[in-house]
């Protein structure tokens, strides 16, 4: 049955992720733990039903298992729906042949009936591995009052940084009137979020003729965007300001998670009317003990605190020893820090187990901060020296 | 030998005024996440009993609320999960109950319906952490028509009613008593049976043609001879909460590893209603200790001996110390409490200093502004 949405979205979360190394070896990127209890798809999710929509397609293909398990039926985010909610979207074997997602615009390409069973006048096309709140809905409303076929979200950046991001060239109505997948000389520092709202029915038409283009990488950036530029399309840049960070490297992964810490930047998880949600487990509230000493961290539900936390993102179900010292790290849930342990500028993956007086990377240097990755499942033996900025992987099994 | 389980959620004459005076006993907030009925309701769930009503009798608006559908208790089901029984009014008069027996009779005609063997009844006042399997096997080897749980151990005030089983060296229960405990060590009761879901129904029908109300005084006092009665003596932890010095103490026995480890065990979790609070939240010069905080606080204060709830804010400066703080209350900075039972969206001013007693914690009633 079609029942007509005005706006649905599609959450793109097949890439692999390789930046982050150790930490998406099992699961997909917008699976990762982030902020001591979310994971990074739950951003953009939160954003979606807290901006009204109701359906929201995921295609994925590497490692979904984790994500599978996560969104399953989507009701941490009020996406059981009884007409559209979350659903996760594989690829799957077509009677002209089968063909994994060759590239974003592929992946939409491939979910054409999944989308056309809604009836949708737009398509918001998100990525799930950015950290930020956002009313989409103000986007949608702005791609209407515009007439426009596409509308990409921009953010300003500093103008140093403008060359690793697609730019966007507009005039003074806001309409965008040239595109640059970073450019060496940016004119300008208005930088592409990867959100994109698109008018379906010219967007059908530019995803089917881009499938029938045998050069083309089937990717939004490098040829969507650009061949409706070059046919004179109505785009225009939604400016978006607020906080937003791409947390596809390990240090942007550990900044944004410290970000968390900061009072400038922490409104994020505590806004009342905006908030984020994500799956939770069920476990009792943290216990802090008599030898605990905690300062300026976030600290998740299920812990057993009997060490020294200074400046840290603690998830839940982490326990940690006495004597232990932990400093701007991130503790991944259900890890054991046993007794002695220091761990400083780190990212401890979960279900880790930190031995007996083990050293963990180290204090930032003149040559900057180097962040030591522990991969999840990972045993580190009592009294290893893990070296700043060294990355551990020993697990063979996905964790469950 | 499957059971069905029935939650008393309000029954008895509590000693609770200000807690329980705008919610039921099961929704009492407890444990800096959980409400009284969250146990029983766990439990049960734990022990494969998918099919639970609880009878609800009065201001029970908070108890629905929590519950909703049952689905963070897994009781979402398409066959059997949670009913809630709010009272229900025959035409030939109130609705309101004054009994076990005489509650149950409004969901006579459910207990006729459903085909499993055995009834787990149960009150939502005791903490404990029960795997009833045990106990219904113990129920069934024994071919006994009712199985009360009671624990050996004495009543600690002795200003309410228990009830106390005389138990026999087979384990039968040869009389019970109900009224103030005397000071000694006793079989006393934690408010649990199992019974026979068929002689259910018939004590059920024969308490409404002679107007029983009681099952405690009417069938297990009174019939304790011609009836197959046995006790089963739960060992674990196990506290009813019937006052506020026993909901203070309870909420801090949980401060003691060995006790908590044994109510929230790994693989029977107490589940509760979700809430998506953010982690909580400790400032840079603060001193934490020995206590138990939940997600959604702020700690900008000191906090020792402690249960903190959900969102809570603590005040800059503000000493908390041998509290209980439930949900959503703000502590004012540099506000020092202690020995205190802060009800929910309470507001402590700057400032304000407020002590109870470890024997008599100073309660303060929700929404009160101080």
């Amino acid at each position: 049955m079609i029942r007509k949405n005005r706006c649905i979205a599609m959450l793109l979360a097949g890439g692999q992720g390789s930046r982050l190394h150790v930490l998406t070896k099992n699961i997909a990127k917008p699976a990762v733990p982030f902020g001591a209890k979310y994971r990074i798809i739950d951003f953009t999710l939160s954003n979606c039903i807290n901006s009204n929509i109701n359906v929201v397609g995921v295609p994925t293909q590497y490692q979904p298992l984790v994500l599978n398990r996560y969104i399953r039926n989507g009701l941490p985010w009020d996406l059981d729906r009884l007409y559209g909610g979350v659903y996760i979207l594989p690829p799957y074997q077509q009677s002209n042949g089968t063909d994994w997602y060759k590239g974003t615009a592929n992946a939409i390409y491939q979910n054409i009936r999944f989308i056309e069973q809604y009836d949708p006048d737009y398509v918001l096309i998100l990525s799930g591995d950015h950290i930020y709140s956002m009313d989409y809905s103000k986007m949608i409303e702005y791609h209407e009052e515009k007439g426009a076929d596409a509308t990409i979200a921009v953010i300003k950046v500093p103008i140093e940084e403008a060359s690793r991001f697609g730019i966007m060239n507009t005039n003074e109505e806001g309409k965008i009137v040239s595109f640059e997948e970073k450019p060496k000389v940016p004119k300008n520092n208005e930088a592409s979020m990867g959100i994109y709202v698109f008018s379906w029915k010219k967007l059908r038409k530019y995803l089917v003729e881009d499938e029938a283009d045998p050069n083309s990488s089937n990717d939004f950036g490098k040829n969507i965007i650009p061949k409706m530029l070059a046919d004179g399309e109505k785009m225009y840049a939604f400016p978006f300001s607020g906080y937003w960070k791409d947390v596809g490297t390990i240090d942007s992964l550990w900044e944004a998670n410290m970000d968390l810490l900061n009072e400038e930047t922490s409104g994020i998880i505590n806004d009342p009317n905006w908030k984020i949600y994500a799956r939770n487990p069920v476990c009792p509230p943290q216990y802090i003990g008599d030898k605990a000493s905690i300062k300026d961290s976030i600290v998740s539900e299920g812990c057993d605190i009997n060490g020294e936390i200074d400046h840290s993102v603690v998830f839940y179900k982490v326990t940690v020893e006495e004597d232990v010292y932990i400093k701007d790290s991130i503790i991944m849930q259900d890890a054991v820090i046993k007794k002695g342990a220091r761990i400083i500028n780190a990212i401890v993956g979960d279900h880790t187990v930190i031995g007996e007086n083990a050293v963990i990377g180290g204090e930032a240097t003149e040559e900057g901060r180097k962040i030591s990755v522990i991969g999840g499942g990972a045993v580190i033996a009592d009294n290893e020296v893990v070296a700043p900025g060294e990355m551990i992987d020993r697990s063979d099994e996905p964790i469950i | 030998m499957t059971a069905v389980g029935i939650i008393f959620s309000e029954i008895h004459d509590h000693n609770l005024p200000e807690i329980t005076k705008k919610r039921t006993l099961g929704s009492v907030p407890f444990g800096g996440r959980y409400r009284l009925i969250d146990f029983v309701l766990s439990n049960m769930v734990n022990s494969g009993i998918t099919s639970v009503g609880v009878i609800a009798r009065n201001n029970y608006h908070s108890l629905m609320s929590h519950l909703g559908s049952g689905k963070e208790w897994d009781l979402s089901r398409k066959f059997g999960g949670l009913t809630v029984f709010p009272p229900y009014s025959l035409s030939s008069g109130a609705g309101l109950y004054s009994g076990r027996l005489d509650a149950m009779k409004s969901i006579l005609s459910t207990l006729e319906k459903v085909s499993d063997d055995y009834v787990v009844l149960a009150d939502c006042d005791t903490v404990c952490n029960m795997d009833y399997t045990d106990i219904i096997k113990y129920h069934a080897d024994k071919d006994a028509d009712i199985t009360v749980i009671y624990q050996r151990k004495q009543v600690a005030d002795k200003r309410l009613n228990s009830t106390i089983y005389e138990i026999g060296e087979d384990g039968r229960v040869n009389s019970a008593f109900v009224g103030i405990a005397p000071d000694r060590e006793d079989n006393v009761s934690l408010g649990m049976w199992i019974v026979n879901r068929n002689l259910l129904i018939t004590l059920i029908r024969e308490a409404i043609a002679v107007g029983r109300l009681s099952f405690e005084k009417d069938i297990i006092a009174k019939r304790a001879g011609s009836l197959k009665i046995y006790g089963y003596n739960f060992e674990g932890y196990a506290v009813k909460i019937d006052s506020n010095s026993s909901l203070f103490q309870a909420n801090m026995d949980l401060l003691d590893s060995s006790i908590r480890n044994e109510i929230f065990k790994k693989n029977n979790p107490i589940y509760t209603r979700v809430r998506d609070e953010a982690p909580t939240r400790y400032a840079s010069d603060v001193t934490v200790k020995n206590s138990l905080i939940a997600n959604g606080s702020v700690v900008l204060g000191d906090v020792e001996n402690s249960v903190i709830s959900r969102g809570v804010h603590i005040g800059k400066g503000a000493k908390v110390k041998n509290c209980v703080i439930m949900q959503g209350a703000v502590i004012g900075d540099n506000a020092n409490i202690s020995y205190a039972i802060i009800d929910k969206h309470c507001v402590i001013k700057d400032g304000r200093v407020l002590s109870g007693h470890e024997t008599y914690p100073f309660v303060l009633a929700k929404d009160t502004i101080v």
